[in-house]
């Protein structure tokens, strides 16, 4: 059974191999483990979900051109591991001079999206897995 | 309705300005960055004309008293709704009860200095003489006539039912600006332009010039190289118009703006083009700036560029509420 104090060691691991997403399930845990890009520090957000979650897929409510970053700002509205409340926009899908929120189906977790920024999208498509939470 | 929480708020009702009774010397007042104002009633469903809040001190806060769709736009200025994020330059609803909450002007992409609140059936304050907009300087539109103080409460009028909830390129990103890498604005030459020195109207429209302090709704007082008359200048009060940039004795120029009264007596260099009056509007104190010459076709081509912009706005806008009541 991995403990705790191991998670860094695996980060580690995942950043000196270049990957960006570790998930493991086991009968009584679930477990995602997500890094940034480039030079950017490991992110250590962690998910010790309910033995039942399951990861979900986040489909596009409509088409356009798929934005995790608000065009003013820097940082994207839901990075990959973030904890996000139902609702809540994760990214927006751009149509011509309109901005179209993509909700969180519910609270929960990031685990990572699917499209590249910028990419176009469709109806449909599946932009986010997605583990919802209690 | 809703109520205003912040205590000093100089916060105003406007819309898109008062143009009807300039000749009886009544100045326009209005939103100082209307394409925002507008881009929230287009969002909403309102009228072009529906009245929202212009924020310009934060932070600022409300309380909804009843369900709402409203929309922020302008400055981003990280709002929240009861303690949740909002996006900027979007439209949201708001439960009975729930306050939203402006704070500080963000740095981000682009810097705005207001923000407006619109919302759904917009503010319902009485329409004198043709506009809903707080004329200070006469106490008259708005509230009363005067800035929003705590413990207001505002009607809204009847819901559009026609709005959707999603957000809008901000302009200051769809149609950038800039000259020398520094935001810019275009101006047309004025009557008196010619009787400054060459050399002071050479520097007039190649260096910066800063916004100073002592820029409020009624103008911006500007700091830069200064302009010198090749005479001395005496010209009759005369009618004008905000965006007008007059030249006081001392060369520093000042710009008239929204609250601006409809006359004045000083040499005017140039006007800032009414395609560009948002972008000044939007500049904070201290920002540093550009003039750029242009004739009266390039300024009549920059307002097709606003107005094609805005067409498009309106087109997704129509295109998405189709798609959702589908």
């Amino acid at each position: 059974m991995m403990r705790p104090d191991d998670l860094t060691e695996v980060a580690a691991a995942m950043r000196s191999a270049g990957v960006g997403r570790l998930e493991l399930k086991g009968p009584d845990f679930h477990l995602v483990l997500a890094c940034g890009a480039g030079d950017a520090p490991v992110a250590t957000e962690v998910a010790l979900a309910q033995p039942d979650a399951e990861i979900v897929p986040v489909a596009a409510p409509g088409l356009g051109t798929f934005l995790r970053t608000h065009p003013l700002h820097d940082r994207p509205l839901a990075g990959d591991g973030e904890a996000v409340a139902a609702g809540q926009a994760i990214a927006l899908l751009r149509i011509g001079a309109l901005l179209t929120p993509v909700p969180a189906p519910a609270n929960g977790l990031i685990v990572g999206a699917l499209p590249e920024d910028g990419a176009l999208v469709g109806y449909g498509d599946r932009l986010f897995d997605f583990l919802p939470q209690e | 309705m809703i109520e205003i929480l912040s205590q000093s708020a100089s916060a105003s009702i406007q819309d898109l300005g008062r143009f009807s009774a300039v000749r009886w010397g009544v100045g326009t007042a209005g939103a100082m960055d209307r394409l925002a104002l507008l881009c929230g009633n287009i969002l909403l469903g309102n009228a072009d004309d529906a009245a929202g809040i212009e924020a310009q001190v934060f932070p600022f806060e409300v309380r909804f008293d009843t369900d709402l769709a409203f929309a922020l736009t302008g400055a981003d200025c990280a709002a929240t709704l009861d303690g949740l994020p909002l996006l900027p330059w979007s439209s949201s609803r708001a439960q009975a009860g729930q306050v939203l909450r402006l704070g500080l002007p963000q740095a981000g992409r682009w810097r705005g200095a207001r923000t407006y609140l619109a919302v759904a059936g917009g503010i319902d304050v009485p329409v004198v003489l043709g506009s809903r907009s707080t004329q200070l300087r006469g106490a008259i539109g708005g509230l009363d006539g005067r800035v929003l103080r705590q413990g207001d409460r505002l009607p809204v009028g009847p819901l559009p039912g026609t709005g959707i909830i999603a957000g809008v390129m901000p302009p200051g990103l769809a149609l950038p600006l800039a000259a020398d890498e520094l935001p810019a604005v275009r101006v047309l030459p004025a009557a008196e332009h010619d009787a400054f020195t060459g050399g002071s109207l050479a520097r007039f429209w190649a260096e910066p010039w800063k916004i100073t302090p002592q820029s409020d709704r009624y103008g911006f007082r500007l700091a830069g190289p200064g302009l010198e008359p090749k005479a001395p200048l005496e010209v009759r009060s005369h009618g004008i118009v905000p965006g007008v940039i007059q030249v006081p004795h001392s060369g520093q120029p000042i710009v008239q703006m929204c609250d601006a009264q409809p006359s004045g007596g000083y040499p005017k260099v140039g006007t800032v083009i009414d395609a560009d009056l948002w972008r000044l509007g939007q500049m904070p104190i201290g920002t540093r700036f550009r003039f750029i010459r242009v004739d009266w076709n390039k300024a009549l081509a920059a307002r097709e560029e606003v107005e094609g912009w805005l067409t498009e706005v309106r087109r997704v806008t129509a295109l998405l509420r189709a798609r959702r009541a589908a």
